[in-house]
């Protein structure tokens, strides 16, 4: 670790040259016992390239992202921005348990990884990994990733198709264990920037309450994702 | 530091003042080994700083000669003062070289929680001989009053730091900071960075004992800081003993009356919106773990 930490002291032109041309696997698994990931975007990039930032706002194609689970937008700016991008490694939702693995990727000299998939059922919940640093030794790579709320929509917990940027509301709960007639958890969102989630709150109350989802079923603790890369 | 070395001078003077008063010294041998005690001392320190010290050196080696000259002369009283002096002016360029070779760390705090703003936080440079707090045993005092009332200045004052500081205020949800610590590199440099989510009794974020060391100039590292519970108030919630803006209630208190007198991970809160009908905190001031998210750079 101190040897390596020296060498790139040394300067950025030795630690750059030996991340050229990577070659990486990226596996996906959802720890949580009852969230699904919708399709999940993994992304290598510059440094001065991020999905999203902790104590930013997002930006609207984040939003998109964590509000519907449409990973286009993210995946077009990361690519516009000289990135690489590996779409859906899970062909649709990832159930809990249940793994998901993206094989060879080029990450040519591109330095950072990033992640971001929507977790349903949730308002505008996400798994997120912003830019970690690719290593340049070949090797298996262990990453916890956890759960952050977009910022970009009041957690009302209401299940009612609602997936489009600006519509209150969560699109659908793959598990089918959403109830219905739900009042409501809030219609504020007390901090817009993206930040660690606080959980989804839940009831016991399939016909009514506060929540539309179940909070024996639908609540998670961080970490809700583990992250294997592979540096071949 | 310097009022370390000034109290080191006028020991020095009282007893060169002592020594004339008394007309000279039989044998001035314990008052030369003094000054040949201060004369190693200095180049032990010399062997730590890594720029050019030679004229320092050089100055040593004359007072060496000196005071072999001088080891069986009578009346040395002028001359020991004189060495003293040149030992003071010495130790005050030594003093500003290792500054020099001080390293900084920009420590840049973001609040990742949905809604506790998080209070003045203390950032505390330190070697291994120095912890914050460890899992299982009682908060310290200082702790305590930073996790009850959000009050850092206590629990800094009981750390044997090498640099320390406080964020510049209050960070709120999604608010960030930055501040700066400096410290002559060592292989066991580290950081204790604590702070208090403020609508809580008594929980903390932050880490102890992060060794930094391994950084390079101009590198970073970043981690997401979790959240401690102090053991020191039990978790009522109530609007009487939450001090942030969602109660106003009481900060520090000394009585310890949580379930178990010892810091462990903080297990959230209940609120009165998932049944804990006397809690002042809503469904908003829940989290889940990672409250803090540090970036440390060592500057170039």
């Amino acid at each position: 670790m101190k040897i390596k930490a020296y060498l790139c002291s040394f300067g950025l032109s030795l630690c750059a040259a030996s991340a050229s041309a990577e070659i990486i696997d990226v596996s996906v698994t959802n720890l949580t016992q009852g969230t699904y990931f919708t399709p999940i975007l993994i992304g290598a990039h510059d440094s001065d390239v991020y999905m999203f930032r902790v104590g930013e706002q997002a930006s609207v194609d984040m939003a998109i992202l964590a509000e519907g689970g449409d990973i286009s937008g993210v995946s077009a700016a990361v690519t516009a921005a000289g990135g690489v991008v590996s779409e859906n490694p899970a062909v649709g939702m990832l159930a809990p348990s249940m793994t998901a693995t993206a094989n060879d990727i080029d990450t040519g000299d591109l330095g950072y990884l990033s992640i971001a998939a929507m977790i349903l059922p949730t308002n505008d919940g996400f798994i997120g990994l912003d830019s970690w640093a690719i290593p340049s030794t070949a090797g298996t790579y262990t990453i916890y990733l956890n759960a952050y709320d977009a910022g970009s929509e009041a957690n009302d917990e209401i299940v009612n198709g609602g997936g489009v940027l600006g519509a209150a509301g969560i699109p659908i709960d793959p598990g089918s264990n959403q109830g219905t007639g739900a009042t409501g958890v809030t219609n504020t969102e007390t901090n817009d920037t993206v930040h660690i989630h606080r959980g989804v709150l839940g009831d016991t109350d399939a016909a009514g309450g506060a929540s539309d989802l179940d909070s024996r079923i639908h609540r998670w603790l961080n970490p809700v994702a583990k992250v294997v890369v592979t540096v071949e | 530091m310097n009022l370390f070395r000034l109290t080191l001078r006028a020991s020095t003077l009282s007893a060169i003042l002592l020594l004339a008063a008394c007309g000279g010294d039989d044998d001035n041998d314990d008052d030369i080994r003094v000054l040949e005690d201060r004369v190693d001392a200095i180049e032990t320190r010399l062997g730590g700083i890594d720029t050019d010290t030679t004229s320092i050196s050089a100055s040593l080696d004359a007072i060496d000669a000196r005071l072999a000259a001088i080891e069986s002369d009578t009346t040395i009283s002028d001359e020991l003062a004189s060495i003293a002096d040149l030992l003071n002016d010495i130790e005050d360029r030594l003093a500003a070289l290792e500054n020099v070779n001080a390293e900084t760390y920009q420590i840049t705090l973001v609040n990742a929680t949905a809604n506790q703003p998080l209070a003045p936080t203390a950032i505390i440079l330190h070697d291994d001989s120095y912890y914050g707090w460890q899992i299982g045993s009682p908060a310290s005092a200082g702790l305590e009053n930073l996790a009850e009332s959000g009050n850092p200045a206590d629990f800094i004052a009981e750390a044997d730091a090498l640099d320390s500081t406080t964020s510049a205020g209050i960070i709120p949800p999604g608010g960030s900071g930055s501040v700066s610590v400096s410290a002559v590199w060592r292989e066991d440099l580290s950081l204790t960075i604590a702070s208090m989510p403020v609508n809580t009794n008594d929980a903390f974020t932050g880490t102890t004992g992060w060794n930094i060391a391994q950084l390079a100039p101009g590198e970073s590292t970043r981690a997401l800081l979790p959240i401690y519970d102090a053991g020191t108030e039990a978790n009522t919630e109530s609007i009487d003993s939450v001090p942030g803006p969602a109660a106003g209630g009481e900060g520090f208190n000394a009585a310890r009356d949580d379930v178990a007198d010892y810091v462990v991970r903080h297990s959230g809160v209940v609120t009165a919106d998932d049944g804990l009908s006397t809690s002042a905190l809503d469904e908003s001031h829940r989290f889940d773990q990672g409250a803090l998210h540090v970036t440390v750079t060592r500057m170039e």
